[in-house]
């Protein structure tokens, strides 16, 4: 019986291609997308968890009330571990992980790493597999190191790098580092990710003993495992005892308070502030998983609203085998078991498309996934196979089993009004969607060019950044020495340097207590008195720096319209900081410009040369990035290749033994929206495959409704009917359809990008112009689809029509 | 092997009721051949569907060998269908996705036989039709003669009782109409009953009895010795 229901099937499906076309193209389009959006999808929602422990490791972060502000922190502070070890008998193993950025050196080479110094117990919580070597730390030595494979391969090539030796800056000189192992490259969906592990002793002597036992200072993450069987919850109540004891009695309750965060839950957790790593924001992997689910209803769809336009043909073979003795459970079997035949072509097809599709996905996502047919995928394969496939197969199951052979085997079948209800209503829902994407790619298109185009306040073309990976004096003495190497190259337009740029991280928090001892905050970067001509910022009130006059390097501060306004300075040039600052004076206003992403509104802005003299007036300082200088260098009109060359080779000459790497700094500020960026062209191909797949289903509905009216149009054209009237006939029910759908879709549409732009400071309106043009362009589409059967039916010779009956 | 007694089948739209059957009274004994006859919509055809138990009366008596069968379910419906009844149509209903072999096999499927036992039957069926060289042919591509002797032999495939023949020669010209009445006498002849819809005066002189049907009620009953031509 299977048998002849196969070869029903397969005949079918070779005889009404176009259909089969139109199924297994539009199922196997939405299955492609699907495993692609899953494949990103799963690694968002799965990161973390390959470690074999992840259900009982925890990163405890901390909130602090500081004069009523609190401060949220997933960085914490040095003695936050080892007081949770000492207080905590739930607590089986602990590490702190700090990050310096460093310069290594291996056969002449010079690198900028970021190197991770973690504690003993990192090898046993995390399964980071070492090669070749068992389970335990490696790193006893202070002067060990251990390598992940890529960096090991970048220092040592082909050679076994086990006891070989390379040199680093931790401190004021190169020193000799020996491997000891060499770890597996961090898989990507790890929210920790390191190069190269050195034992956390290498931090005791680079800070002071205050450092390591001050609780309002924070440099480290710190991860906790938990003993088996021990509630978070249990732990948790236990804190505020833990941190009263190990401050003596420092914060009144409330003040202090450490928490607990699950591993698992770190990557899509950005009420947090972010720690090391940057987590993902949790609303881009709904949008995606949300957009994979249209496409494959959009598909189902077609599916089930092709079966009821074939439910005509179907009757007849209904009729036949009910009446030689099929009962409809049979009938159930064979339609369902049609529909899973056809999934199941449709996902091979998407297996294939997406071998073949996920290395550009992989550029467009920025990821490195991977497909594997492993026993996971092949389960989901398979759900996705019988969901799908019980999905879009149940009307024919459902409905047409239950044809009665005396109706359908006299006669035509003419579709009863619940069943072109229930079509109607199908195609509704398709285009709804499809008009759902399609509005909200122009939105975010729209808010990507809003954002891209959007002033500035500051010139960013032909910019080059040039990191200088030393702090301090010895730092500022590389810019110097660097800015008179170029000074006598006229390819070179101007030169500043600035503790942070533009686009590479946020620039410093600094805190302080007001007159009326309220705790403020405003940002802060160190700049030279070029930084505000080279990037071309307009001063508004006062002055800028000047080279020549000492007293402006320590204690001459220009601010920014925000501060005047946030502070309440009406004459800022003559009125000092309202804190408890050392002498000073406010030189300078300038305009408002967007020194952090256009996420944020311009926070008031602080800009001095030396900050000695700040700092002596603030309670709380803040670096999410290094403070060591970035130079930024504006290069004159011409070949950028060759100055860019310029810049490197006079670098290597003045600065030999530091590594050199650089950015532009358009690039840069464009990669603070890398992320809307990839959201948005993946949107937009989404939506473009969403209408491409719903059109299929329209074309093949409408060739259904032509051959079902072909009698009706031969009778209306031999009354007198028009070309242009069998048109309009043929196009209406469709068009009317299309524009319900617009009029449902609309305001759904509305409100989720209304939702999704709440995430900008800075965002346009949702025009209603917009669902105009969605509107406009499904109808339009819908139009040209249904117009290639109905203008062929209507120039076809009325007596051709009529004779077909 | 029939007995139906003030058989009643009633149609009803929204505003129309239309009584198709009022209170017919018919037996068919084991191997007659009948011939039901009347104008259009005098209900020939619902009462061939009900004989074929493809529709349920609304009231009304009817014995199938035997047994009451007027309040029987679908399910049991169709099992005593598909034991006992072979169907023959005006326009032939074979399955255009199916091949002739096909075709002639599908009521065995639904019997549960087995795929040998099948092939031995349906080969000796399309011998004795004729068709046996077209056993790889899809139905269009075969004359409108080739697929009725097609839908014969599919109705006669699993020996049944009773044959039902609606119009069975409608749609073929008088050369393959005659060749399918001779398939029914013979089938007739060698013990099975059949009972047969038709307009034709010249198809129902194959019957042995004629029942003419008007309105919906039996008007006239016949034998073959009375026809009036």
């Amino acid at each position: 019986m299977f048998r002849n229901y196969f070869k029903i099937a397969l005949r079918n499906f070779v005889k009404h291609k176009t259909y089969s076309v139109i199924n297994l193209a539009g199922l196997g389009i939405a299955i492609t997308c699907c495993l692609l959006l899953g494949l990103f999808l799963q690694q968002e929602w799965r990161f973390d968890r390959f470690h074999s422990k992840a259900d009982r490791l925890y990163r405890p972060w901390v909130r602090e009330i500081h004069q009523n502000e609190p401060i949220v922190n997933t960085i914490t502070p040095y003695p936050l571990g080892p007081a949770m070890v000492a207080a905590l008998p739930e607590v089986e193993a602990m590490t702190r992980i700090v990050t310096l950025d460093v310069n290594t050196q291996r056969n002449g080479d010079i690198f900028n790493e970021r190197v991770h110094l973690v504690e003993p117990d990192f090898f046993r919580m995390f399964d980071f597999p070492l090669l070749n070597q068992p389970p335990g730390n490696p790193l006893t030595q202070l002067k060990d190191a251990v390598l992940t494979e890529e960096i090991a391969q970048k220092y040592f090539g082909n050679q076994n790098p086990i006891g070989q030796t390379f040199r680093m800056q931790l401190d004021s000189a190169m020193e000799t580092y020996t491997v000891r192992a060499v770890a597996k490259n961090v898989p990507a969906n790890s929210s920790i990710r390191f190069g190269i592990l050195l034992s956390f002793e290498n931090i005791k002597p680079l800070r002071s003993q205050k450092q390591m036992n001050h609780w309002q200072q924070v440099e480290a993450e710190t991860y906790v495992l938990l003993k088996s069987g021990v509630e978070v919850k249990q732990v948790a109540a236990k804190l505020p005892a833990m941190v009263k004891t190990a401050t003596n009695n420092k914060f009144k309750p409330g003040e202090y308070v450490v928490n607990l965060q699950p591993i698992t839950a770190i990557h899509l957790d950005n009420t947090l502030p972010q720690g090391i790593e940057p987590v993902s924001n949790p609303a881009y992997s709904y949008i995606l998983a949300t957009i994979a689910l249209f496409i494959l209803v959009i598909a189902c769809i077609n599916f089930m609203t092709l079966a009821i336009g074939r439910s005509a043909g179907r009757a007849r073979e209904v009729g036949v085998r009910k009446v030689m003795g099929a009962i409809r459970q049979q009938l159930v079997y064979q339609f369902w078991g049609e529909a899973l035949l056809m999934t199941l072509a449709a996902v091979v097809v998407g297996v294939l498309l997406t071998v073949l599709l996920l290395p550009a996905f992989n550029e467009l996502a920025d990821r490195q996934l991977i497909f594997k047919l492993d026993s996971t995928t092949l389960l989901s394969l398979f759900v996705l196979v019988a969901v799908v496939g019980l999905v879009a197969g149940s009307y024919p199951a459902l409905v047409l089993s239950r044809f009665q052979p005396v109706e359908v085997l006299k006669g035509k079948l003419t579709l009863k009004g619940d069943q072109n209800w229930f079509r109607r209503t199908l195609v509704v829902v398709q285009f709804g969607l499809s008009v759902f994407l399609m509005v909200g790619t122009l939105v975010m298109n729209r808010q990507l060019n809003y954002l891209q185009a959007m002033p500035l306040g500051f010139k960013t073309d032909r910019t080059v950044v040039i990191p200088v990976n030393k702090g301090g004096e010895e730092g500022l003495a590389i810019v110097e020495r660097y800015r008179n190497a170029l000074s006598s190259h006229k390819e070179i337009a101007n030169i500043t340097a600035s503790a942070f740029a533009f686009g590479t991280g946020a620039w410093a928090d600094v805190g302080f207590n007001d007159k009326n001892k309220v705790f403020r905050s405003f940002q802060m970067n160190m700049i030279d008195p070029e930084f505000i001509p080279v990037y071309n910022i307009k001063l508004v009130a006062g002055r800028n720096f000047d080279q020549n006059n000492t007293a402006d390097k320590y204690t001459a501060f220009i601010i920014n319209e925000a501060f005047v306004k946030a502070f309440g300075l009406p004459d800022p040039l003559n009125q000092k900081l309202p804190g408890d600052f050392p002498a000073h004076q406010i030189i300078g206003v300038v305009e408002d410009f967007h020194y952090a992403s256009l996420h944020s509104k311009v926070e008031p802005l602080l800009l001095v040369q030396r900050p000695d003299s700040l700092f002596a007036g603030i309670n709380d300082l803040m670096f999410q990035s290094s403070p060591d200088p970035d130079i930024s260098v504006r290069l004159q009109p011409g070949a950028v290749a060759e100055q860019v060359a310029l810049l490197e080779q006079t670098w290597k000459k003045v600065l030999p033994d530091e590594p050199f790497s650089y950015t532009f700094l358009d690039e840069n500020i464009a990669s603070q929206y890398q992320q809307e960026k990839r959201l948005g062209t993946i949107v937009t191909i989404a939506s473009g495959l969403s209408i491409f797949i719903s059109c299929l289903g329209l074309f093949g509905l409408a060739t259904l409704a032509v051959a079902r009216r072909t009698k009706e149009i031969g009778v209306r054209k031999v009354l007198g009917a028009s070309v242009g009237d069998i048109i309009s006939l043929l196009s209406k029910d469709f068009i009317a359809l299309v524009v319900v759908a617009n009029i449902l879709a609309w305001p759904l549409a509305w409100y989720g990008l209304h939702q999704w732009l709440q995430d900008f400071a800075y965002r346009v309106d949702v025009g209603w112009w917009l669902f105009g043009l969605a509107g406009a362009a499904t109808l339009l589409i819908a139009l040209l689809t249904v117009s290639f059967h109905s203008v062929r039916a209507a120039l076809v010779n009325p007596v051709k029509s009529l004779r077909t009956e | 092997m029939i007995k139906i007694e003030n058989l009643e089948k009633v149609y009803r739209t929204e505003e129309v009721e239309t009584k198709a059957l009022n209170k017919v009274s018919i037996e068919v004994n084991e191997g007659e051949f009948v011939a039901i006859m009347g104008p259009s919509g005098c209900g020939k055809s619902t009462l061939l569907n009900i004989l074929g138990l493809l529709d349920e009366p609304d009231g009304g008596s009817f014995k199938f060998i035997g047994t009451e069968i007027s309040k029987f379910n679908e399910r049991n419906r169709a099992d005593l269908r598909k034991k006992n009844i072979g169907f023959v149509f005006q326009s032939f209903n074979l399955i255009d996705e199916l091949t002739v072999f096909e075709n002639v096999e599908l009521p065995l499927i639904y019997l549960g036989v087995s795929a040998a036992e099948r092939k031995e039957k349906v080969e000796k069926v399309l011998e004795k039709m004729q068709i046996m060289h077209r056993r790889n042919h899809f139905p269009q591509q075969l004359s409108g003669g080739q697929q009725q002797r097609v839908a014969v032999a599919r109705a006669v495939i699993n020996n049944p009782k009773l044959i039902l023949a609606d119009e069975p020669t409608g749609n073929l010209d008088s050369t393959n109409g005659n060749e399918v009445m001779e398939l029914l006498t013979e089938l007739n002849e060698a013990g099975t009953t059949v009972i047969m819809v038709t307009h034709s005066e010249h198809d129902a002189r194959y019957a042995h009895r004629i029942i003419r049907l008007l309105d919906g009620e039996v008007v006239m009953e016949n034998v073959r010795e009375q026809f009036t031509v």
